[in-house]
């Protein structure tokens, strides 16, 4: 029998506010362990959360982003359990009341567009974080009480790909809004996967397991792929999967049971009554979508209808935020869309993908890829010379400037310099000039090569062909 | 309503709490007493939505402000147990 | 009569005038402490005689610049011990804590640092002031200073007993459930809950979240009134803070001709002989002052009770959770974490607070959620409207505080649930979050202080001032005091 997966997830994304969402404590990462701490995040007696507004208009626009209905009545909840890396022994987090509820994405996978279905987005506390030595255990709550939103999606997910595309893509709407920074390498995108399986065709849902914590699309990736393949197995075994939270150990590869106690978990959820309810008026609601950063949707409707772009390369930059922002940031200093984009997506991303970088990555600006772009543009270097020197500010972090005149690389453009060449070249090539004089067109191509080996590249095709031209005509 | 000693185990584990088998018999009577008592709240035919809050206050906010932290030291005052900058727990078993 | 047995507004008032100055003011309060400290109790921690007397030199040097800062600068008082004190140890009268040196202020000690009040010590508690007799303290001990052989009352023991005796000017308490006007009905003095909101709560250990409210303790409703004056302040830290104008001492005022008094002739009824005897005597005097009684009915009184025990045990059972050993407090520990928690909680709660946490867990588990705890604040939200039609009809409610008076220490009850019976009076006020005062209204056959329990509407405090001043104008007994000779009590503890 043939067994199709069914995944939903889980997606939590820190918040990128100043402050903590209940303390004013910074959110910076990288501090000194327990520096960006006090009694409230460190849940000392009698302190008391105070909510931060930031982290309330960051959800919101979250939702708006994510297409979600906003409540106008919204509360916060107590979900207690222990753990040391929760120092209150409770998370304040949302249950029955949600910010934002019932919105949908659409992705690319498989060679098809699919909607997943967004169940609701809550906001909530982060956790401390420990580090396991062998003589004990050590916390850090820098990380405690910092602002997250969790995004619930239904089990609208058919294979792994699609789980990864959903994720990709909700990290992509999360920097466009910027709401969330999302470097998954700081751990502010996590996911936790709901996995079951059924046989094709099924219209029941199989027991699910969940799979918490994993901190990158790889990873993703392959504990779903894991995960299917140990549910079918055990389903062809005759045997029961069991509704449990497993991890995924990433240097063993395999999947390991977290909580075995099915039971042993009831978070008690009740109404936070240190906090108050949240009203949000349809105004301010209205507020936050009139404030919002441009959406890939949009954004991608704009660079086909006014800058001509093709909806492939639209499409390229939307998927990327931080390759969208480098665009319209060359666009700044270089008002050619049609051309910078070429040379984004085509150029930049080659040398990117040959080294696994990503854009925020690159050791220059785009103020000086719009400079490369204008100097090519002006003629002062050739566009086949602008890709070399590309690839030296990729490797180098030097400017397009620097570059070219430490290789002396301006573009021979003295037209009395070039015909001397030219000259040269028609008295050293009779036989090709014969040629070209006998009808062979191609010859001339022979001939511009050779002009341009002479000045080391530095000439102007163009103009090398049509000089040349002149003087065979003559 | 009707309290086993299962039930006082199961809430006692939710708790964090231990009892010898005295106690739990113990604490069995007393909840069947006070759930008894509590059990009152069920004699008001009462639909009303609850609130969550008595207060007639919403929508209070702190501005998105970084503010002084304690200093390490300061955290670390009341520790059981700290080490270099961390607080020390006993050993976390991950995979409980 | 001694300084220490002198009301605050008197004490301000000879401070203002140069007749006495603060330092002798503390040193008789030192004392006092020395004297009634064995019998009564009433202390966890106790500062340094040079701390205070310190305080107390700055205080006269303000004076002498003629910088006095409010009335309460130079009065000795007591915090009880649920109040962060940065620097001194705040335990909440639990083994848990009782190495506790939080490194921040409660709100309202910042504001009695402000105004220059003169901390004497911490006041002694029921544990995570669960109880209302002051037995169920873990560090210290508390005894009726009428007679140290009976209860002062719950949960702020330390804070009416000291007071009472003289070993602190005054206090403050905090009342979830009663427990300011239960220890001072059964101490004899005067204690108000004010409006959920009015005071902050930031730094003040949390038992019931949604129902605790700090309040002073005092010889008189004036003092009361000066002490409000420094605490009802809106905090930034504190979500639940109201923004309120104050000026109760300026405001104060005893008329109070045609006022209407709610009274439930059936809570009355329900005392103990001497108690009905002592309201129903105090009922005639508000009306020779020209109040209207206005008959009401609280049919729902023991539904509320039963409410107040089902939220404030489940808020409880959360905000004790913290208390597990990791960050700070004392940790027993065990062979992995889940076993130090389970030690260190075990060792460290006494069986009160372990009743209240195993029924907060019970009414918020799941199955037993909707039952019990929705249903509770269902109740709640009924009561509340209830209150908001009484006082269409009237301007406050009156009722007995206590069913009966003090009773004898090491009383063995039966069932817990007993206990929360002889409290029937006072949740009423935190679960509808009103403002309450409990004030001397008569001493029983065996010369025990009789409370009378004064309920107005939010933010109505200055009329439950106004009617309490009235009526100290008008009796006698918040002027009495009990005999602290020191002598042959030592021997009864």
């Amino acid at each position: 029998m043939k067994y199709e997966v069914v995944i939903g997830l889980e997606i939590h994304a820190e918040l990128s506010t100043q402050s903590k969402v209940f303390c004013g404590c910074s959110t910076a990462f990288g501090a000194e362990p327990n520096t960006n701490v006090c009694p409230v995040c460190l849940g000392m007696p009698g302190a008391l959360p105070v909510l931060n507004k930031k982290a309330v208009e960051y959800i919101v626009r979250a939702g708006l982003a994510l297409n979600c209905e906003i409540a106008n009545y919204s509360k916060m909840d107590r979900k207690n359990y222990f753990y040391p890396d929760l120092p209150k022994a409770y998370q304040i987090s949302q249950f029955d009341l949600p910010f934002c509820k019932g919105g949908y994405l659409n992705i690319q996978a498989d060679g098809k567009e699919h909607t997943v279905g967004i169940t609701r987005i809550h906001l909530e506390e982060d956790a401390g974080k420990l580090v396991h030595t062998p003589g004990g255990t050590l916390v850090d709550y820098n990380r405690s009480s910092m602002p997250l939103i969790e995004i619930v999606s239904e089990p609208d997910m058919r294979s792994a790909k699609q789980a990864v595309e959903y994720a990709k893509a909700i990290r992509n709407i999360l920097l466009f809004a910027k709401v969330s920074n999302c470097k998954m390498q700081e751990g502010a995108l996590r996911f936790d996967a709901n996995v079951s399986v059924r046989p094709f065709g099924s219209k029941s849902y199989g027991t699910r397991t969940e799979i918490k914590n994993l901190s990158s699309f790889k990873m993703l990736q392959k504990a779903i792929d894991y995960e299917y393949q140990r549910q079918v197995s055990m389903i062809e075994k005759g045997e029961k999967i069991r509704q449990q939270t497993l991890r995924w150990n990433e240097s063993s590869n395999r999947i390991i049971a977290l909580r075995s106690k099915e039971d042993a978990h009831d978070y008690r959820y009740f109404p936070d009554p240190d906090l108050l309810p949240v009203i949000l008026s349809d105004a301010f609601i209205e507020d936050v979508r009139s404030k919002m950063p441009q959406m890939p949707e949009e954004k991608k409707k704009m660079y086909i209808e006014q800058f001509q772009l093709s909806e492939y390369d639209a499409e390229v930059l939307t998927a990327n935020s931080e390759l969208c922002a480098f665009y319209e940031e060359v666009l700044q200093d270089y008002n050619e869309p049609k051309i910078a984009a070429n040379w984004v997506n085509v150029e930049l991303m080659a040398l990117l993908n040959q080294s696994d970088m990503l854009v925020e990555e690159l050791p220059f600006a785009a103020c000086d890829m719009a400079q490369l772009l204008q100097n090519i543009q002006s003629g002062k270097i050739s566009g086949k010379m602008g890709k070399g020197v590309l690839a030296d500010m990729f490797e180098t972090g030097k400017s397009p400037e620097e570059i070219i005149s430490a290789k002396g690389l301006s573009q021979i453009s003295d037209t009395a310099e070039l015909e001397k060449i030219a000259d040269e070249v028609l008295a050293n090539n009779p036989a090709s000039v014969a040629d070209y004089r006998a009808g062979k067109e191609k010859a001339i191509g022979f001939l511009v090569g050779q002009v341009m080996k002479a000045t080391k590249g530095a000439a102007n095709p163009q103009s090398v062909n049509e000089i040349l031209r002149t003087k065979l005509n003559e | 309503m009707q309290i086993s000693s299962d039930d006082v185990k199961r809430l006692a584990e939710l708790s964090r709490l231990a009892f010898n088998e005295e106690e739990i018999a113990q604490m069995q009577e007393n909840l069947v007493d006070m759930i008894q008592y509590a059990d009152r709240v069920n004699a008001t035919a009462c639909d009303m939505q609850a609130k969550e809050h008595i207060l007639p206050l919403h929508n209070v906010f702190r501005e998105d402000v970084v503010q002084e932290s304690l200093s390490n030291d300061e955290a670390l005052k009341n520790a059981p147990e700290s080490e270099e900058m961390y607080f020390k727990v006993p050993q976390v078993m991950e995979d409980e | 009569m001694r300084l220490c047995d002198m009301p605050l507004y008197q004490l301000s008032a000879m401070l203002d005038e140069k007749s006495i100055s603060a330092k002798e003011i503390a040193q008789d309060v030192m004392k006092r402490i020395g004297e009634a400290n064995a019998t009564v109790g009433g202390y966890i921690t106790i500062l340094d005689e040079k701390e205070i007397m310190e305080s107390a030199q700055k205080t006269d040097e303000r004076i002498a610049a003629g910088a006095r800062r409010s009335k309460i600068d130079g009065i000795p008082y007591a915090l009880k011990d649920n109040m962060c004190t940065k620097g001194i140890r705040t335990t909440c009268s639990s083994k848990l804590l009782e190495n506790f040196v939080p490194v921040y202020n409660a709100t309202v000690y910042e504001h009695l640092i402000n105004a220059g009040g003169v901390l004497v010590g911490k006041a002694d508690m029921d544990e995570f002031a669960m109880g209302s007799a002051n037995e169920n303290s873990a560090l210290s001990f508390t005894r009726n200073p009428w007679d140290t052989k009976k209860v002062a009352g719950g949960s702020s023991g330390g804070s009416s007993a000291t007071v009472a005796s003289g070993q602190a000017v005054f206090s403050l308490g905090s009342d979830t459930g009663g427990s300011i006007r239960l220890p001072a009905s059964f101490c004899g003095i005067t204690g108000f809950k004010p409006t959920y909101s009015a005071v902050p709560r930031y730094g003040v250990i949390a038992f019931a979240s949604s129902l605790d409210q700090v309040g002073p303790l005092t010889k008189d409703i004036r003092d009361t009134a000066i002490v409000l004056d420094e605490i009802v302040k809106y905090d930034d830290k504190d979500s639940t803070s109201a923004k309120i104008a104050t000026n109760y001492a300026q405001n104060l005022n005893n008329n109070i001709k045609g006022m209407r008094i709610g009274v439930d002739a059936s809570l009355v009824e329900a005392t103990d002989e001497d108690t009905k005897a002592a309201v129903l005597t105090a009922i005639e005097k508000f009306k020779e002052m020209g109040c209207k009684i206005v008959d009401l009915s609280f049919n729902h009184n023991e539904i509320m009770v039963a409410a107040y025990y089902i939220i404030s045990s489940a808020e409880a059972s959360s905000n004790l959770a913290r208390f597990d050993g990791m960050t700070y407090g004392v940790r027993r520990e065990g062979e992995n974490v889940i076993d130090t928690y389970v030690n260190t909680r075990s060792w460290g709660f006494g069986p009160e607070v372990k009743r209240r946490i195993m029924m907060g867990t019970f009414v918020l588990s799941s199955g037993y959620y909707d039952a019990y705890y929705k249903k509770a604040l269902q109740d709640r939200t009924l009561i509340k409207h209830n209150f908001d039609a009484a006082f269409e009809l009237c301007d406050c409610v009156l009722s007995p505080t206590t069913i009966f008076t003090a009773y004898d220490a090491g009383k063995k009850l039966e069932h817990p649930t007993d206990a929360y019976m002889s409290d029937v009076f006072t949740p009423m006020a935190n679960i509808a979050g009103l403002p309450a005062a409990s004030i001397p209204c008569g001493f029983a056959k065996n010369g025990m202080p009789i409370g009378l329990q004064l309920i107005g509407n939010s933010y109505q405090e200055q009329t439950l001032l106004n009617m309490a001043y009235a009526y100290q104008q008008e009796t006698d007994f918040h002027l009495q005091r009990p005999k602290m000779t020191g002598e042959g009590e030592k021997d009864e503890v």
